[in-house]
């Protein structure tokens, strides 16, 4: 190889300019591609109520419903799940919360974590990898919500204790419209991610 | 960039050497022309189905119900998908226009002789890998054309004595196309077939090519000295022609991209309505000209069978000591007739086989396979002329291909480029006012009866009511200008100005201006990336074709040092 400088400046400055242009024509292509793997537009999370019934949860019980966000596209309905735990608090494991000290992850005021302290109502989803938290751990003090997968502990106010989980559990925007009956509401998906109850109670 | 290659180089040294046998130092024949670079084109665009293919078979639900739907979900609710999905629609149209040249330049100047047969035996599987990919890609939309091009090609084998029967309904898994059929074909078509089958061909091809190298126009392979590594040389030839091609392919794309498909398929597949015409894609068409010139079943699959198979006799039938056509006369003018008649052939297939056109299809089937005898005839008596042993003496003589008369390409080159962007830029949308307008018309007259189902709109009388009154359910008309042509649903529409034609269910007036604006309203509603299309084509066709004659400038300059002898590899 004889480089000479002067010989080569003409390749070289050609040869800078085809490798930037090549460049933006590899990323004007990769966009579109890597772009289809965004949400499709017609996959809405539109506004969606649903009314639970807690009369036939007994106390020390835990139901788990589905939330249906109903989707219509081209090809059929297309349902997306929110899985939605509602825990009817025993009053002993209210009483029991405020008497003994425990130490919290994320410390939120318990007033913060629910609107009638018998019922404590969350998104079904650990923090640590997205698991049902459902199993109620009655031997532990204060009593613990548990999750299956990795043996993460929450209180039964969805405040993580020990394991894993990064944060408390989220909750979701609900309302009572009467006694023994609550409204669940979503309309984005900043809503599933509230941590205290006044994130939806203002709006 | 040095210290990186060694710290390769004592880790996985196989990956260093691989590359450099295969790529960077592959000694190639200085003298190749153009039409040596319809190999790398074929690669590229195969890496393009394969990307667009990836993201397509995401979205695609391969189900009898609602594929052809899911298709047009992805077109209109996934990001890109629109563009996605032409790309993998059109980009066939060009692999198969590069494989056929690929041949041609291989029949040309004899690439199929020794030492290059089993090259050449491979690249003829490849093909007809490459036919069976395309097919059952074609089926996957489950259109009209898709369903009873399934049928009739999965037919072909009922020709097959005793076993036929079975075989055809092992092939379709079910006993009629359907939606088995359908399931199958889609596993094929992006896994077994792309990945395994051709993808594995294409390794052996190549590993193939280079253990024996490259044929050249001369047909005399050149000694090692005398050859140029491929990188840099051939890698910016590539390139520029890549780049070239690319350009055009774009336009397409952006500005006519329902040029090349069928517009049949985009009526969903219906079991019980055969469409008036059948015709496959127009690369397929030479071949259905064969095999509909032939009176009888069995014979016409023979012969489509034939007429692809005979390829793996070549290198046997070709007698001669000379590979290439610049030294054998008669096989150029043999070579020109018989490009042409595969041409002609394929005109015959695009009509149907009545009057002039099926004794003139049964003239080209003979014409097609009398090359093939009358070669092995003339090359019998062909001779090795003085010009090419003095070649073999010296092969130092086999000169660079980097002749002056480039510029003239070149010129031709940049006035078609810069044609294009003007068309480009000044191509004729139609406005949003017009479009809302066309809904208002569909709103007041054609609501009543026609579903746009994929606008979201539904009829306002029910299906029941329609077909009480009508005799008929109306059709959906969402994809109508698709299916019918822009030009064919302007001239279907303007019969119903003034006064509604004898004999139409559709009791329906319009103002011409009217027509304009339901054109313009369905041609949206078939196509709403319509705008975007517009507004990014101009500006993609004109950066690939600027990038082009940048290309075109650095493998000039690179092969002008080369000349010179100013800078070598």
């Amino acid at each position: 190889m004889d480089d000479d400088g002067s010989v080569t400046t003409r390749r070289n400055f050609l040869t800078g300019c085809c490798v930037a242009m090549g460049a933006v024509a590899v990323g004007a292509t990769a966009f579109p591609a890597i772009s289809a793997l965004r949400v499709a537009s017609d996959l809405v999370f539109g506004k969606t109520e649903q009314e639970v019934d807690l009369s036939a949860i007994q106390p020390g019980e835990m139901k788990v419903v589905g939330l249906s966000l109903k989707r219509v596209t081209l090809i059929g309905t297309d349902d997306l799940v929110v899985p939605v735990m509602v825990l009817h608090r025993k009053p002993e494991w209210v009483r029991q919360m405020e008497e003994v000290k425990y130490g919290l992850k994320e410390p939120v005021e318990a007033v913060e974590r629910y609107i009638n302290p018998e019922w404590f109502v969350a998104r079904a989803f650990c923090t640590h990898l997205g698991c049902t938290p459902n199993i109620i751990d009655e031997s532990a003090t204060p009593v613990n919500i548990v999750c299956p997968c990795h043996g993460g502990r929450f209180d039964t106010l969805g405040r993580v204790i020990s394991g894993p989980p990064p944060s408390n559990l989220f909750l979701l925007p609900y309302r009572f419209v009467s006694e023994n009956r609550i409204n669940l509401f979503v309309s984005s998906p900043k809503d599933i991610t509230a941590t205290k109850v006044s994130d939806f109670q203002k709006a | 960039m040095r210290s990186v290659q060694e710290w390769f180089k004592e880790r996985f040294p196989s990956i260093i050497e691989l590359t450099k046998f295969h790529a960077t130092e592959y000694p190639t024949p200085p003298n190749l022309n153009y039409s040596w670079a319809f190999g790398v084109l074929i690669m590229f665009f195969f890496a393009v189905q394969v990307i667009t293919g990836i993201a397509a078979a995401i979205f695609y639900k391969p189900h009898a119900v609602v594929a052809f739907e899911s298709i047009e979900r992805f077109r209109r609710y996934v990001h890109w998908g629109w563009l996605l999905q032409s790309i993998h629609a059109v980009a066939p149209t060009f692999i198969f226009a590069a494989i056929y040249a690929h041949i041609g330049r291989g029949i040309y100047y004899g690439s199929y002789k020794a030492p290059r047969e089993i090259v050449w035996f491979i690249g003829v599987f490849l093909l007809m890998v490459m036919m069976m990919e395309s097919f059952m890609g074609y089926v996957l939309p489950w259109g009209q054309m898709s369903y009873w091009a399934g049928t009739v090609i999965t037919g072909l084998a009922s020709v097959l004595p005793v076993v036929g029967g079975t075989l055809v309904t092992w092939i379709r898994g079910d006993y009629l196309m359907s939606d088995a059929t359908l399931s199958r074909f889609y596993s094929f078509h992006i896994a077994l077939f792309p990945l395994a089958i051709i993808g594995g061909l294409i390794v052996l091809h190549i590993m193939a090519l280079h253990d024996v190298g490259s044929n050249n126009p001369i047909g005399v392979q050149p000694r090692k000295e005398n050859k140029v590594p491929f990188y840099p040389y051939y890698v910016v030839k590539d390139f520029y022609v890549v780049g070239l091609v690319f350009t055009f392919f774009l336009f397409i794309i952006f500005f006519y991209p329902n040029l090349f498909l069928e517009a049949e398929n985009f009526q969903k597949a219906n079991p019980s309505i055969t469409p008036a015409e059948i015709k496959p894609e127009w690369y397929f068409l030479p071949f259905f000209a064969m095999l509909r010139s032939i009176p009888s079943k069995l014979l016409g699959a023979v012969v489509l069978w034939l007429s692809l198979w005979v390829f793996l006799f070549l290198p046997f039938i070709d007698r001669s000591p000379v590979k290439s056509n610049r030294y054998r006369p008669v096989k150029r003018w043999m070579d020109i007739v018989f490009f042409v008649n595969f041409a002609v052939l394929g005109y015959l297939g695009a009509h149907p086989p009545m009057g002039g056109y099926l004794p003139a299809a049964r003239i080209a089937t003979l014409v097609y396979f009398g090359y093939f005898a009358l070669l092995f005839a003339v090359s019998l008596y062909e001779k090795k002329p003085e010009e090419l042993i003095a070649y073999e003496n010296d092969t130092s003589h086999i000169r660079l291909h980097a002749g002056s008369k480039n510029i003239v390409w070149f010129s031709i080159l940049i006035i078609a480029l810069g044609a294009i962007n003007v068309r480009a830029f000044t191509f004729n949308f139609p406005t949003m006012d017009t479009i809302e307008k066309g809904r208002a018309v569909y709103e007041a007259k054609g609501r009543m009866c026609h579903d746009m189902l994929f606008m979201g709109e539904q009829a306002l009388l029910s299906p029941e009511d329609r077909a009480f009154m009508l005799g008929m359910v109306p059709p959906d008309i969402s994809l109508k200008a698709k299916s019918m042509d822009e030009s064919g649903i302007r001239v279907f529409l303007s019969r119903f100005i003034g006064k509604a034609p004898e004999g139409s269910k559709m009791a329906v007036v319009f103002t011409p201006e009217e027509v304009d604006q339901l054109a313009a309203f369905l041609q949206y509603s078939s196509d709403p990336s319509l705008f975007l299309r517009g507004r990014i084509g101009p500006w993609a066709v004109l950066f690939m074709s600027v990038f082009t004659v940048f290309l075109y400038l650095l493998y000039k300059e690179v092969w002008r040092l080369k000349a010179l002898g100013l800078y070598d590899y």
